[in-house]
């Protein structure tokens, strides 16, 4: 059985005249390979740029604040942290060796979250306090930076750590005095003198403008409780968070308590990954219809200047469906040149734009500035090939099928 | 005489663009589609920046802020120090042109019980009749407005709310702790539920009407006037005004622009996405035109052979080349904003609800912002490119050697 499009010759005729064909125009070939290039690797940039970012995000977010995976008691997140019944267990160890058990995960922190007012003697703040177990939390939290002073420390009974929006409102500094009025589970209202150790910033602002952090041990005498509300999971690879979010949930949910991932919490990086995938898919569609427009300009050009090659042929006994394939398949490899010299290119600049670094400039909710990196993600090397591709193949289908559709006699006469 | 060559310069090519109809149309038709996407991005940012600086500005800060110097910075920390004096000085700010509306606030922090549960806020007293009125400037989202007429009422942040476990009608008792005069509480009724566009904020933030934060707070003045005007773009002229007729060491003026970080940051990280996006679009604009007029000019060899060998000088044939290039940059940019002008009716109709931008609560409706200033941008790059691109093809086409251009004739 023969192969209709290759007519009288083997496929390999054909790939090769077409070869031949796109060396013949230097100049044009070029043209449109760097128009090609050019898309891809712009596409292969952008991708690993925005990736990047979404990655950063993501750690930024876990190593601020949340950790990987929460666990808390069922309707902790809904209905806040006040009422006692949402207490983890007196017994928090036994909670942290189960969890601490499980596959992949490097430590577990408790923290009992309270609501309160920070006053300096003349003005109170409205504060959202925290118990931590400080030389956990300084393991999770690489991203929270120490402005002034030190780290809280587990021997700081009366210390405290304060988020940099709390230390502006209230003009306290490390060393400064500072009273917290809290009401306990109980109804009553606590009143207790801490010492500021430190003046702490994360990647979010929000959070620095509430936030106050005590020892564990100082939260759970202030409101005047055993316990703790909230444990937070560290892992030992970002990757790993579905998985061990999934084992967590099937050993504590009959035990009443509730899972949630660094994504189930983080409403900022879900809206940034929202914004930075439109983004991207409006970059590559304008790419995408750029290169259709830019090869199909190249193709048409250099059909209609080759009319009377092709009218020759199709005398010659050559099928209309072999010159379309003809011309198809010089834009195939005009594409797949193209597309490879691209990603190759795309690839090293990625790699070197990320040896040096982009400065960023701090995001709307953050102080902090950081130093961006191209990824060289391979779901996008290989979207920006396939576009690539596709584009030089789509530009040629309209005028190779008109070509072959001409009339022998009125192309021939074409030539001058 | 100069507009007799001009006239037969474009004369000739218009003629040129029309013979080789099919190729001038794909070259008109990329710039145009390039230049489309341009001025969509741009329009599409330009109403994004502006709805959001719209918002920004009847949600949080108003246009102009009037305080005690310092206030903003050190305020916070010893707010008795920063009062301001009675209404009835501020009445001469309502008499200013184009201001709108105009309403004190008063700022202070304490505590908040519902039952057993007590959660501190911030809260601010403001005054319901001309502060904060529009849907746009603080959305209900259960039970109703304050009315001028109930001092009250208090408004709750979305997330105080569902913490503190209370519903429009509920009562709860706000407890402040005043320095010097000591603890002060009084009972209020929850009139509604408010969001704002920040999450955090809705979290610990509540509102009531400013006689009960005076009765609270134990003080009669105000912490800021803030004032409304008509348009945004006579924010400048009024603060001037504003300035002019207050005491320098007694009152501060600022602008939204000086108070709103969070906008600044957001647009200056944009404007920077948005520049990558035009660089793109212009490098495949600039490839695209110079791979069209490449082609024109070699398979012109023989007539720029002809030409020259009529004795066209070499200036007039680099002359002619540009100005084809830069003809298909005004066809293409026209077309293109023409585009992009439909892109925008299109858009519109079809409502598109965007989701919310990072750490705010509320999406918003895309739409294209197409101003003049954006057309003008968009049609200048079309045409700076287009004869950018023609520059090289053009200079070659006018190096050439006539004899060897002639030989090409077939």
């Amino acid at each position: 059985m023969r192969c209709v499009n290759t007519g009288e010759y083997p496929m390999q005729g054909l790939l090769k005249l077409a070869l031949r064909n796109i060396f013949r125009h230097r100049g044009r070939t070029a043209m449109t390979l760097a128009s090609i290039v050019f898309g891809v690797v712009a596409l292969i940039l952008a991708g690993g740029f925005i990736e990047d970012t979404i990655i950063e995000t993501g750690e930024a977010t876990i190593r601020s604040n949340t950790g990987h995976v929460q666990v808390a008691r069922r309707g902790y997140w809904e209905y806040g942290s006040q009422q006692p019944e949402r207490y983890l267990s007196d017994d928090v160890e036994d909670l942290r060796r189960q969890i601490a058990a499980i596959d992949g995960v490097a430590d577990v922190m408790f923290r009992l979250s309270f609501s309160g007012l920070l006053g300096n003697g003349r003005s109170d703040w409205s504060i959202i306090g925290e118990g931590v177990e400080p030389e956990r939390e300084a393991r999770l939290a690489s991203y929270l930076t120490v402005v002034s002073g030190r780290r809280l420390t587990a021997q700081d009974r009366f210390g405290m750590m304060i988020g940099a929006g709390v230390a502006k409102a209230l003009k306290l500094g490390a060393g400064d005095t500072a009273s917290l009025l809290v009401s306990t589970p109980g109804g009553a209202t606590n009143l207790l003198d801490f010492e500021v150790v430190g003046v702490f910033q994360t990647f979010s602002k929000d959070y620095d403008a509430r936030a106050v952090r005590i020892s564990l041990a100082a939260a759970q005498e202030l409101l005047a409780t055993p316990g703790a509300q909230l444990g937070v999971v560290l892992l030992k690879d970002t990757a790993a968070t579905p998985g061990v979010a999934d084992t967590l949930r099937q050993r504590l949910t009959d035990k009443g308590f509730e899972v949630r991932t660094w994504q189930d919490l983080d409403l900022f990086y879900n809206q940034t990954v929202t914004l930075y995938r439109q983004q991207f898919g409006f970059l590559t569609g304008i790419i995408l219809v750029m290169l259709l427009l830019s090869v199909s300009n190249t193709v048409n050009i250099g059909i209609f200047e080759r009319v009377s090659e092709f009218g020759t042929m199709m005398a010659l006994g050559n099928r209309a469906a072999r010159v379309f394939g003809l011309i198809v398949t010089e834009s195939v490899c005009l594409g797949l040149i193209g597309s490879l010299l691209g990603v190759v290119i795309g690839t090293a600049l990625a790699w070197a734009i990320s040896q040096v670094g982009i400065a960023m400039p701090p995001p709307p909710n953050a102080d902090q500035g950081y130093v961006s990196k191209v990824l060289i993600v391979p779901g996008v090397i290989v979207l920006a090939f396939a576009t690539g591709l596709l584009a030089a193949v789509v530009a040629s289908l309209l005028p190779a099928r008109r070509v072959s559709r001409m009339q022998i006699a009125e192309a021939l006469r074409q030539s001058v | 005489m100069m507009s007799m060559r001009l006239f037969a310069l474009i004369n000739i090519i218009l003629r040129n663009l029309l013979r080789q109809r099919r190729r001038a149309l794909i070259a008109i038709f990329s710039v145009a589609f390039g230049i489309a996407a341009l001025a969509v991005a741009n329009g599409y940012i330009a109403w994004m920046f502006y709805d959001f600086r719209e918002a920004t500005i009847e949600s949080q800060y108003a246009h102009i802020q009037v305080t005690r110097p310092h206030y903003h910075e050190e305020g916070r920390a010893d707010p008795f120090r920063f009062l301001l004096p009675d209404d009835s000085a501020a009445a001469p700010l309502a008499q200013l042109a184009h201001v709108r509306a105009w309403g004190p606030r008063l700022a202070f922090t304490g505590l908040l019980s519902k039952g057993e549960t007590t959660l501190s806020f911030i809260g601010e007293g403001f005054d319901p009749a001309t502060d904060l009125t529009g849907d746009r400037a603080l959305r209900i989202v259960a039970g109703s407005r304050l009315s001028a007429g109930d001092p009250n009422g208090i408004l709750l942040g979305k997330g105080l709310a569902l913490q503190l476990g209370a519903k429009p009608g509920d009562a709860v008792v706000i407890l402040v702790d005043n320095p010097g005069t000591g603890l002060s509480a009084i009972e209020a009724r929850v009139a509604g539920i408010f969001e704002s566009v920040s999450k955090a904020y809705d979290d610990g933030a509540i509102l009531v009407p400013i006689q009960a934060a005076r009765r609270l707070l134990k003080v009669s003045g105000a912490h800021s006037w803030l004032v409304y005007l008509d348009d945004t773009d006579n924010t400048a002229a009024v603060a001037e005004a504003l300035r002019r007729g207050l005491d320098a060491r007694q009152f501060e003026v600022r602008t939204w622009d000086q108070l709103a970080e969070f906008y600044a940051r957001a647009v200056e990280l944009f404007r920077q996405q948005l520049d990558v996006v035009r660089f793109i679009v212009f490098a495949i604009i600039l490839l695209g035109i110079g791979n069209t007029m490449m082609m024109s000019v070699m398979e012109r060899t023989g007539e720029i052979g002809t030409m020259m060998a009529l004795g066209i000088r070499r200036s007039a044939v680099l002359n002619q080349f540009l100005a084809e290039g830069a003809l298909i940059g005004v066809l293409g940019g026209l077309l293109g904003v023409l585009l992009a002008g439909m892109i925008g009716i299109a858009v519109d109709a079809m409502q598109i609800e965007m989701p919310p931008p990072p750490s705010l609560t509320r999406g918003y409706q895309a739409r294209i912002l197409l101003t003049p200033a954006i057309a003008a941008e968009a049609l200048g790059i079309a045409v700076v490119t287009t004869m950018l691109a023609s520059l090289y093809p053009a200079w070659k086409a006018s190096r050439m050697e006539i004899v060897d251009a002639l030989r090409k004739y077939r």
